[in-house]
């Protein structure tokens, strides 16, 4: 089944932002950081440089705003925080996401038996 | 090779690979990286080559890399787009990066011993997944291009069949350059026929007399057109053409027909 390789792309596929955004949901938080937490997700499998352009869009999209700031050790960072747009969209996601497993669970069996 | 350099020429392999990526994105995106690689250099004090591998590798190989900035920015991945990045990166490997670099990359990296392994193995792509120790993880937004894998030198071409690579051909059938002969003939005929329809062309020509009187109606105002020249008449004295001006119907895409002076309307005729 060759498509076995794409169902982990496809169901990471536009689910992988909202993880982005839940991680700036509380506090702001470093470039190198959220790429490095996402990266030892082995479930979502996803190398640390295919976030940049992923942060890039969020941002672009006025879902993250973000600002370089001065490390107190090292080179300056870029730290992302999460706008009210990106709030607004987290949630959304997060109602859809239950109403969504919800019925996949059901129809597939994977739900509590 | 320096560290600084090594880390020169990832990011300039990556760059090569978005030429169509808006400008402001791509640099936003060279610089996150190299802050990227900056920052966890900062976070080991003492980094060997290893361990800037192993940062490289965590990060991915460039390839998938550009194809998540590609589709991030609603550009996708095109086939031409796909040819031109591995194109890129073989011309990248064979010139600006020296082969020695690679060799010696694949020495420290192809013992693999445990220590040098960043990820566990479940994280650990297929073995035919494994072409390289940057190659890294799927891009998660889309399929991964397969192509020449960061690390290591592209496959070799396979070899090409003797009979065009220059060396000799098959025993009794010499041709040249190491072409069958039968090749080398139909060479020969299309070059003849070239040469007689050029000279059946230039023979037609040449049978054309410039002094004939044209027949038929001519509806252009060519200047070259029988009776008296324009060089020697004048722009104000061009001559009526027989044809009714009238007939000609201006073309825009022929300067020459909306040109006032080619076609000669009435004011012309009066001076």
């Amino acid at each position: 089944m060759a498509d076995v390789a794409q169902l982990s792309t496809g169901l990471r596929r536009g689910t992988l932002e909202f993880c982005v955004l839940a991680m700036v949901e509380h506090e702001d938080r470093y470039a190198t950081e959220i790429v490095r937490s996402l990266g030892d997700e082995a479930s979502l499998a996803a190398s640390e440089g295919t976030i940049y352009p992923l942060l890039s869009r969020l941002r672009r999209a006025g879902w993250l705003d973000s600002k370089w700031s001065e490390s107190p050790s090292g080179p300056p960072r870029r730290y992302y925080s999460l706008t009210e747009t990106g709030r607004a969209a987290l949630e959304h996601f997060r109602a859809e996401w239950v109403s969504f497993r919800q019925t996949v669970d059901r129809l597939v069996g994977t739900g509590a038996r | 090779m320096s560290l600084d350099d090594l880390v020169a020429t990832w990011l300039r392999e990556l760059e090569q690979l978005l030429p169509d990526l808006p400008v402001v994105q791509r640099r936003e995106l060279l610089r996150d990286l190299e802050a990227h690689i900056a920052s966890e250099r900062d976070d080991r004090p003492g980094l060997d080559e290893t361990g800037l591998l192993e940062i490289l590798e965590r990060l991915g190989d460039p390839q998938a890399i550009a194809a998540a900035a590609y589709e991030e920015a609603g550009l996708g991945q095109t086939e031409g787009r796909a040819f031109a990045a591995a194109v890129l990166t073989a011309a990248t490997e064979l010139t600006t990066i020296s082969p020695a670099r690679w060799s010696g990359r694949a020495v420290v990296i192809t013992p693999a011993p445990p220590v040098l392994d960043p990820k566990p193995e479940a994280w650990r792509p297929p073995a035919a997944e494994q072409p390289s120790p940057c190659s890294g993880r799927a891009y998660v937004g889309g399929s991964r291009p397969g192509s020449a894998p960061f690390g290591l030198p592209p496959a070799p071409p396979p070899p090409l069949p003797p009979r065009w690579s220059g060396a000799p051909g098959k025993p009794g059938k010499p041709g040249l350059a190491g072409m069958p002969w039968g090749v080398v003939a139909a060479i020969g005929a299309a070059f003849f026929v070239v040469v007689m329809l050029v000279g059946c062309a230039g023979t037609m020509l040449l049978h054309t007399s410039p002094a004939e009187p044209a027949s038929g109606p001519v509806a252009t105002a060519d200047p070259y057109a029988p009776g008296p020249q324009p060089a020697e008449a004048g722009v104000d004295e061009l001559p009526i053409d027989p044809v009714d001006p009238a007939t000609v119907v201006p073309d825009p895409a022929d300067p020459e027909t909306v040109d006032p002076t080619a076609v000669a309307p009435g004011p012309a005729t009066t001076e």
